[in-house]
């Protein structure tokens, strides 16, 4: 049974609540002198953990609905600008000659050497990744949890090169079953 | 290319509290794991005491590629929380110049002091004027601040610190009367 709240949703919300909450709290107590509940930004945060502890473990647990509502309470006013902040992610930005939106955005590609749905075959070295505008010089590679060096000859290692409508990434190791790899770069989003 | 044993940590505490799997995440693409014969380790307490392997007894856990061949092997003995350095050991029948068979990291095990704050939380839940009982509020805050700190000594290569984080927690969980 699903739970009638949205559980992952109030965690991100309480995460940005936290610091908006411990922001408001330095500005009363610099202002105004005191404020009723100095500790609401550390209570969201102890509260939330506990949360997140918990939905990892069962994500149906029932008695969740009560400590998230308690949660969503804490959060407060804080919630809607909290969502507000979390809605914008990345931000938008105009580019003056041509007055056009444009916003940026990260771009993680996760798949598993040897699953039906990796873009990547046991062996190969090269992988093309299609989207329009990347950022040149905004990528990383893990492979397994750990950091694959870049321009490296001396171990395994990648390089990387960028057109306007794709980036192209190339091994100088073939890569292996088993292997999960992420890669990240950023592009931008014009509107 | 040398090869550089490397394994992970995934709590798995749906399973059992403190319950973790442990994936060899080594690449074998310069050796291969015909080159291994065996592949073991070991869970070291601060005092340098290891949590032997309950059905075996022995004091290292085995991790041999014929009964793991995914490379997973989940723990299920730890009745307590606790921080350990991990080591595991990789046998290769054909040892390589550069090449790191053994590999140690440290990690801090907290699902039981999570489970009694998740408690807490479920009283304040309850009871919403628990946040105005500075009794409560300052064992709980102090209660936070030893989860934090154990996880930061981890970081900071530090199991020996964790350690003391944790017993000052199982303290304040054998002793529920100072939160009321």
């Amino acid at each position: 049974m699903a739970l009638p709240l949205n559980i992952p949703n109030y965690l991100e919300v309480a995460k940005i609540s936290s610091f908006l909450a411990a922001n408001d709290q330095n500005n009363v107590a610099k202002n105004q002198g005191g404020t009723i509940y100095p500790n609401l930004s550390r209570l969201i945060y102890i509260v939330r953990t506990a949360i997140e502890w918990q939905y990892g473990i069962d994500t149906e647990d029932l008695t969740l609905i009560d400590t998230g509502n308690y949660l969503k309470a804490l959060i407060g006013k804080y919630a809607s600008q909290a969502a507000r902040i979390l809605g914008g992610g990345g931000g938008i930005f105009i580019n003056p000659p041509s007055g056009s939106l444009f916003g940026i955005i990260g771009n993680p590609i996760e798949f598993t050497i040897g699953n039906a749905n990796s873009p990547m075959a046991v062996g190969d070295t090269t992988l093309v990744v299609a989207r329009n505008n990347p950022i040149i010089g905004t990528d990383s590679v893990y492979r397994d949890n750990t950091v694959v060096q870049r321009d490296l000859s001396d171990r395994a290692s990648y390089t990387v090169s960028y057109t306007t409508i794709s980036v192209t990434f190339v091994f100088n190791v073939p890569v292996v079953f088993g292997e999960a790899y992420q890669l990240n770069f950023l592009r931008y989003t014009i509107n | 290319m040398a090869f550089t044993g490397a394994f992970t940590k995934t709590n798995d505490s749906a399973t059992a509290l403190n319950a973790f799997i442990l994936t060899d995440t080594s690449s074998y693409a310069e050796e291969a794991k015909v080159t291994f014969s065996d592949r073991y380790f070991y869970l070291y307490e601060i005092d340098g005491s290891t949590i032997p392997e309950p059905i075996s007894g022995l004091d290292y856990w085995d991790f041999n590629y014929t009964d793991y061949p995914d490379d997973t092997r989940l723990v299920t003995a730890l009745t307590e929380d606790v921080a350990l350095r991990i080591q595991m050991f990789w046998v290769s029948i054909s040892p390589q110049v550069g090449s790191t068979y053994v590999k140690s990291t440290p990690f801090d095990f907290l699902d039981y002091a999570n489970q009694f704050k998740y408690g807490l939380v479920q009283d304040m839940a309850a009871n919403r004027n628990l946040v105005n009982n500075k009794n409560f509020m300052q064992a709980l805050d102090v209660f936070q601040t030893n989860i934090d700190s154990s996880e930061v000594s981890i970081d900071e290569d530090d199991p020996y610190e964790s350690q003391k984080c944790i017993e000052n927690l199982q303290f304040l969980m054998a002793n529920p009367n100072l939160f009321y």
